[in-house]
């Protein structure tokens, strides 16, 4: 299991998402990505694009307006 | 569901000993000066308190349901999501309604008079295309709408506050070059308002039924990809 980070602080909307899909097309099934965003739209937006294609997804709001999501590549 | 390694790894980077500041004073202290302006309004300016509230009203509602006129129409696109689309139509039939009631009861008392109806009646044309394309590109790079601008800037960003000086410069150079706009393209535009040349009744709920298919379309839409 691999674990890799992407930083999106300071990134608007749709940046964010868009990186994430780029990233995780690289990855092996299981890998882990932590994305770390300082965006409040971030937590509402990732929730429900892992829900529709089925991404465990978990936001954690390590500091006031700054989140980091995990997200997880299927097996 | 989370599997196992991803709730080790959540709980492995948790900051230990790290406690938020609590936020609580301030926000007491910022309804405090809501309800202080509220009052100081009431007494001199009836209209700008009424005005004041709803305000904070929409912002609060604003923040809350996420609600973000850019997301709805770049999020189906991007991502194929289409609710923040469907919530908007939603939002364009309940104000139909609403407006029809307004404009209805005024009718029946007026002539029908483009400046006077409420609600803006205005010309439409390819002047409406052009602001409506550049107003769509800009909003995409600047992430937010007026209203998302502003929602966000009260939620903390620091980069809406560019956006915003970017707003008003460019209200600034519209405001200037109306005259351009106005002398080729608006003054020759026509202005339809529907209600002249159908029954009243028959526009709205034509109106409705149009949206309401948009809003088939929309979840048709999401639920293909």
């Amino acid at each position: 299991m691999a674990v890799r980070e992407i930083d999106c602080l300071y990134e608007a909307c749709p940046v964010p998402i868009l990186k994430a899909m780029k990233e995780l097309k690289t990855m092996d099934p299981g890998d882990i990505l932590i994305l770390h965003s300082d965006h409040s739209c971030v937590g509402v937006a990732f929730n429900e694009w892992g829900e529709k294609n089925n991404y465990p997804i978990q936001v954690v709001e390590v500091e006031d307006g700054e989140w980091e999501v995990y997200i997880e590549k299927p097996k | 569901m989370l599997s196992n390694e991803m709730a080790d790894l959540i709980k492995q980077r948790e900051r230990k000993g790290k406690k938020k500041k609590s936020q609580i004073p301030y926000s007491i202290g910022l309804i405090l000066i809501a309800i202080i302006l509220f009052i100081i309004l009431l007494q001199k300016q009836y209209t700008y308190a009424v005005c004041w509230i709803l305000g904070i009203g929409i912002g609060i509602v604003l923040r809350y349901s996420r609600f973000c006129f850019s997301a709805a129409f770049r999020d189906p696109f991007l991502v194929g999501n289409t609710k923040l689309l469907r919530a908007m139509l939603l939002a364009m039939i309940i104000s139909t309604i609403g407006f029809a009631v307004v404009q209805h009861s005024y009718l029946q008392h007026n002539p029908i008079d483009y400046d006077l109806i409420p609600g803006a009646v205005t010309s439409v044309g390819i002047h409406v295309m052009i602001g409506a394309f550049l107003f769509g590109v800009g909003m995409i790079i600047a992430g937010g709408c007026g209203s998302g601008v502003l929602m966000r800037i009260g939620e903390g960003h620091g980069l809406q506050w560019v956006v915003l000086i970017g707003f008003l410069i460019g209200t600034v150079l519209g405001a200037k070059d109306y005259s351009f706009w106005y002398n080729n393209i608006i003054e020759k535009s026509k202005t339809i308002y529907f209600p002249e040349y159908l029954d009243f009744r028959i526009v709205v709920v034509v109106q409705i039924a149009i949206l309401l298919g948009l809003h088939r379309l929309a979840s048709w839409y999401e639920n293909r990809r």
